[in-house]
């Protein structure tokens, strides 16, 4: 796995992007971080929704992608069920960020992240890449 | 004209707020998959309406606009309907089709036989009077 730089015509920054080599996509070293930020859709930071700050931190900061993934039921610390089925506890659903970069930009991350919540969970993982392509071929 | 909508947003604040706070508490009390804080809000709402009522009857003879602003108020703001059809449709876009009868049987029963609760109370508190 390389790093490469991409440029953003929105930012006209460059990106640091996950990049496979040929000789990477059947190696086990293909290795990246997974980081899962675990918040409630009610969770604010600045006046913004908490998981959409992260996802504006993160590409602020050239991570390689985030995904928001909005859940239907789940409970947390305080173990206060939510559920979108029952209109009464259909508040603060929970949403799931994901983000995969190297470990380097990972850990430079958590940080950040962990600054922005007052309540929450936050998990890092490894995972093995096994695509990651912008669509332009 | 006026005095009457704005007593009725105020009692229509109040219900809302009750109703809020009631189905919260049960929703959160029984953690299950079952609207029981919709059911309880809607049984209790019953139960009014219908003591309310008979009091209004005879021991109460409010004016017409008072029980307006109470039983539309109030008591429409508490209780939902909507909330009924949509946490029972929820069900029943899910398959839980034991649920979907239990809530549709329950709502409906038990609010039915709360309202006759309600009468039943609102004679006792008139002394047994006929």
């Amino acid at each position: 796995m390389s790093v490469q730089d991409e440029s953003v015509g929105a930012t006209g920054g460059g990106v640091q992007s996950l990049v496979l080599t040929a000789d990477d996509r059947d190696l086990d070293t293909v290795e990246a971080q997974l980081l899962r930020v675990f918040v409630g859709t009610d969770q604010k930071y600045h006046r913004k929704p908490l998981y959409e700050a992260i996802v504006l931190a993160a590409r602020e900061r050239h991570l390689a992608g985030a995904t928001v993934l909005h859940g239907s039921m789940g409970y947390g610390a305080a173990s206060r069920i939510h559920t979108a089925k029952i209109l009464r506890v259909s508040e603060d659903l929970p949403v799931v960020v994901e983000i995969v970069d190297t470990a380097n930009k990972i850990d430079a991350f958590l940080p950040i992240v962990d600054g922005m919540m007052d309540k929450g969970l936050i998990t890092v993982e490894t995972v093995r890449v096994l695509a990651y392509r912008h669509g332009v071929r | 004209m006026a005095t009457r909508l704005l007593l009725l947003a105020v009692a229509g604040s109040v219900g809302a707020l009750c109703r809020y706070g009631l189905s919260g508490v049960v929703q959160r009390a029984v953690v299950a998959q079952f609207p029981y804080g919709t059911l309880v809000v809607n049984v209790v709402a019953s139960f009014l309406a219908g003591l309310l009522f008979g009091l209004f009857e005879s021991r109460w003879p409010l004016s017409t606009e008072a029980r307006i602003i109470v039983m539309v108020g109030f008591l429409g703001a508490f209780s939902t309907f909507s909330s009924v059809m949509l946490e029972t449709a929820n069900l029943a876009r899910d398959g839980q089709w034991l649920s979907v009868a239990g809530n549709l049987l329950l709502q409906n029963s038990l609010g039915m036989v709360a309202v006759f609760a309600g009468f039943a109370a609102a004679h006792l508190l008139q002394g047994g009077a006929a």
